[in-house]
């Protein structure tokens, strides 16, 4: 049994799978209700098809990027998990989780609202990945697309001034893709911010 | 008035028969052939009004019936009806079980308040309502797993009975926020989420005990950094749940109070002196887990107050304990004005700190250079005189058994001496934390919690953090 958790947006995302099928699933647009009910949605979907947090054998975890307190919630929940439980964690980024969820010929852009005409993005080709996950200006972004001059779509359920497609997780295809690559202990299972905190980022520049 | 009725009572038994619809054959037939099985009645005006049904059986005891009229509820019938069970099963069993609908919210209320605790489900048990078993432990010590992350300590503690402490592991990160002069939220926030496994391994590893011999976790939800408190309150929530264990909401501040329970028992009526980064209150506890605010900071808390005294004279995040130290070489010789010096018991400190900022700019601007030992030494010579007399104010107006000092800032010395000292000269009796649990730490929290438990405090799953709480 898998459990699959995703938390760094405002929306809850958890599956449950267990040979080959899906056997219970959460998607709920919580937004700033994420903390409050997180848990409870989750022991929930567990109570639901009688399955015990015992009998989950490996948890797979989005660690962002996306909203810095979203991203922790799943993580510490993950974590807190897998230590007790003894059993490993595989994670990965929400930017591959969108990705998997759509089926295109053009490039895939899953891309995640950092503010500031900022963003988090990442650019597919079929499986081939084009441009890694990172924290970038939207016009840089546009950049990059127009240099690949490639028609794309972007991925995302965050409001943009252009035209994004919905993202809705494609569970089965996103734990199948995953549950076999490579574990991590729960004690170093950490966020990827992919962005350092405004503090860090200011003696930075102080340093410079 | 409470009886305990057995075979000989036939008209209080046809009275039970009458008003809660019971077949008197039944009742009697019980008595008879069930040597286990008790009939407690409560009677008002001659009637029978509530009855409870429990089963003495060997070391166990068990609530099997109970009930109160509608129109004589919410008097503390009920109340009294368990309390007479609980006192004759006092020391002749080990727990005392129930079950009861997971719909009937009065009644789970009034068993948590008598510190029962859900232990499992039965589902569909009611005609399809499910059913909660209820148990109350007797007589068992209670190990209280507490949390706390609400500023930039990843803490985990346990504490039996909420007096003492059998392990506690603090990781501070103070190192990391020095350098930016203060506590960076998003920075605590990230070192939290890295710790948190971590700390609670070697927690427990130095308690040598596993989790499933943990009886509760107590939560500190807030106030403090709201993403820091998140940490927490997730590792917290997600423990509750893997271990059915109950979930126990506790206030920060009350944790640094119930610091002192691990010196001595602390003895009510109780006064609260609470100096912190974030708080400056005088608080009145007229029993456990009843806080009453008397007073508190109108602006800046004492705390920030030292921190900011010390950046103008260049001391390092945290300035108090230098501050302090530099304050016993010194001598009071500069002038600085008396803040709130008034009748309530508020407290002010913001005209302090602004008084300081003033001299030592008015000063380097003259071309003078400042004696920062004088200086530390007249700004603390008047936090203790302020502090005094707001002190001395509540415990001259009220009759207090036990006076106590919480927060970080209760670990500065000159505050210690000059409050010991005034204790001492009235013959107060005086408490004062651990050095080490005077800054954050989990195991206030779990001693806390202890009490937050025997006030028949609860959490569910949906606790939320909150950076704003209330001390009530």
């Amino acid at each position: 049994m898998i459990f699959y958790i995703d938390t760094s947006t405002p929306y809850l995302y958890s599956a449950l799978y267990d040979n080959g099928k899906i056997i219970n699933k959460r998607t709920m647009y919580l937004a700033k209700d994420l903390s409050r009910f997180t848990i409870d949605e989750v022991s929930k979907m567990f109570d639901e098809v009688n399955v015990k947090p015992l009998d989950i054998k490996k948890i797979i975890v989005v660690n962002g990027p996306g909203s810095f307190t979203g991203i922790r919630i799943g993580i510490t929940l993950a974590k807190l998990m897998a230590f007790c439980l003894n059993i490993p964690i595989t994670t990965i980024s929400s930017l591959e989780a969108m990705k998997e969820s759509v089926n295109s010929d053009n490039l895939i852009v899953p891309i995640i609202n950092a503010r500031h005409n900022s963003c988090y993005a990442a650019i597919y080709d079929n499986e081939k990945i084009i441009q890694e996950g990172m924290y970038m200006s939207l016009d840089r972004l546009n950049l990059i697309l127009i240099g690949l001059n490639k028609e794309y779509t972007f991925i995302s359920n965050d409001e943009f001034d252009f035209k994004t497609v919905p993202y809705s997780p494609d569970y089965k295809k996103i734990i199948e893709k995953y549950k076999d690559k490579e574990e991590v202990s729960a004690h170093l299972v950490n966020p990827n911010y992919m962005k350092l905190t405004e503090a860090e980022e200011n003696k930075l520049k102080e340093e410079v | 008035m409470i009886k305990e009725i057995n075979i000989d009572d036939l008209d209080l038994i046809k009275e039970l028969e009458n008003n809660f619809s019971f077949v008197l054959k039944d009742i009697v037939l019980d008595m008879q052939n069930n040597p286990f099985s008790h009939y407690v009645i409560y009677r008002e005006k001659e009637k029978v009004v509530g009855y409870i049904n429990y089963y003495l059986m060997y070391e166990k005891g068990e609530i099997a019936n109970f009930n109160v009229l509608d129109d004589y509820q919410n008097k503390g019938i009920g109340n009294k009806l368990i309390d007479y069970v609980i006192n004759q099963l006092n020391g002749k069993v080990d727990n005392i079980t129930l079950e009861v609908r997971c719909d009937n919210d009065k009644a789970i209320k009034l068993y948590e308040k008598k510190n029962f605790i859900k232990v499992s489900k039965r589902v569909g048990y009611y005609e399809g309502v499910d059913g909660i078993l209820m148990e109350k432990k007797m007589n068992k010590d209670i190990y209280i797993l507490g949390i706390e992350s609400s500023c930039d300590e990843t803490s985990f503690s346990i504490v039996k009975n909420g007096c003492e402490e059998i392990a506690t592991v603090i990781s501070s990160q103070i190192d990391i926020h020095k350098d930016y002069g203060g506590v960076v939220p998003e920075i605590a926030s990230r070192n939290h989420v890295k710790n948190v496994t971590f700390v609670l391994d070697e927690c427990l590893k130095k308690a040598k005990m596993t989790m499933d011999e943990i009886d509760m976790i107590a939560i500190s939800y807030g106030p403090g950094l709201i993403g820091s408190l998140l940490v927490g309150l997730e590792t917290a929530k997600t423990l509750s749940w893997l271990y059915h264990k109950p979930l126990i909401p506790v206030h920060h501040i009350a944790g640094h109070i119930y610091a002192n329970n691990l010196v001595k028992k602390m003895e009510f009526p109780l006064l609260a002196l609470v100096i912190s980064g974030g708080h400056t209150e005088l608080v009145y506890m007229e029993k456990h887990y009843s806080f009453q605010k008397l007073g508190g900071t109108l602006d800046d808390a004492l705390g920030e107050c030292y921190d900011k005294v010390g950046k103008v004279i260049n001391v390092d995040y945290p300035a108090g304990p230098t501050v302090d130290r530099l304050a016993h070489i010194g001598n009071v010789s500069y002038q600085l004005p008396m803040p709130l010096n008034d009748n309530s018991y508020n407290f002010s400190f913001s005209g302090l700190k602004s008084a300081v900022i003033n001299l030592v700019h008015n000063e380097e601007q003259k071309g003078n250079s400042i004696n920062k030992e004088d200086l530390c030494a007249s700004f603390q010579n008047v936090v203790v005189e302020t502090l005094s007399k707001k002190t001395l104010k509540a415990l001259n107006e009220m009759d207090i058994k036990n006076f106590v000092i919480a927060g970080g800032v209760s670990a500065n010395k000159g505050i210690r001496e000059k409050l010991k000292y005034l204790c001492e000269a009235r013959g107060i009796n005086y408490t004062f934390p651990d050095i080490k649990y005077c800054t954050d730490n989990a195991a206030m929290i779990a001693t806390a919690g202890y009490f937050a438990y025997l006030d028949g405090r609860r959490a569910d799953f949906t606790l939320n953090a909150e950076s704003n709480l209330e001390l009530k």
